[in-house]
């Protein structure tokens, strides 16, 4: 089982690997442009000390992923390209 | 002789400072809370009034389109629906839903100022979140 991944971390994965422009709010919301589109947008809320898998999942689907890709994601195991051909494929 | 209000700076306002008395019929910026609370409290008291409405209005229109639920995360909880999805935590389930609803609030402005960049699924949320909205405007 992964452990649960703080907000820094979540912000570096999304911010600097995936190419997310965060936006910094009350809450940091995280925005994918893709062909000139808005891809897909996630957020990390005000209140948030650490991430675990319930958080993480709803996560994934703002991504347009499934959990199990995410952790794949924050432990390296998949590239940014990878993630942008999955959300090609579902027409993201 | 007189001197006109915006002749000169108030005595404990710097010479570059932003707020300029008389422009645009006020005293110049301030947060909403430093701006309500200089108020009479009447009129305090009425802006109160119609927040409190205004949020049980919201409260309603997430509920009905939304409908989050709260539960546990770690030793927090979290308020979130399976439509967007989005959430909200705290350290009781009523913060983790205050929160909640300012995550709805935030997102759904974010999304209605990038309106024409939004892709497929970003406009269906923002069709969705639109709803919300309308709904709190009728009343």
């Amino acid at each position: 089982m992964l452990m649960p991944v703080f907000g820094r971390k979540m912000d570096h994965l999304l911010v600097n690997v995936l190419g997310y422009e965060r936006r910094v709010g009350r809450h940091q919301i995280y925005v994918l442009r893709l062909d000139g589109k808005q891809a897909a947008r996630t957020l990390i809320s005000h209140g948030v000390r650490e991430i675990g898998d319930d958080l993480m999942a709803l996560m994934a689907q703002q991504m347009g992923i499934t959990l199990s890709q995410l952790k794949r994601l924050v432990a390296g195991e998949m590239s940014r390209d990878e993630y942008y051909r999955l959300l090609h494929e579902r027409g993201k | 002789m007189r001197t006109s209000l915006t002749a000169e700076t108030p005595p404990n306002v710097a010479k570059d400072a932003p707020m300029v008395i008389g422009r645009e019929g006020g005293f110049g910026g301030g947060s909403l809370f430093e701006t309500a609370s200089a108020l009479p409290m009447r009129q305090q008291n009425r802006l109160a009034d119609e927040a409190r409405q205004y949020s049980r209005a919201l409260d309603r229109a997430i509920g009905r389109i939304l409908a989050p639920s709260v539960g546990r995360t770690g030793d927090q909880f979290m308020a979130a629906d399976e439509v967007i999805p989005l959430y909200g935590v705290g350290a009781t389930p009523e913060e983790a839903m205050i929160d909640y609803r300012s995550v709805v609030v935030e997102y759904y402005e974010g999304l209605e100022e990038d309106v024409d960049e939004l892709g497929q699924a970003l406009q269906g949320q923002l069709a969705l979140l639109r709803q919300v909205f309308a709904q709190v405007d009728q009343g």
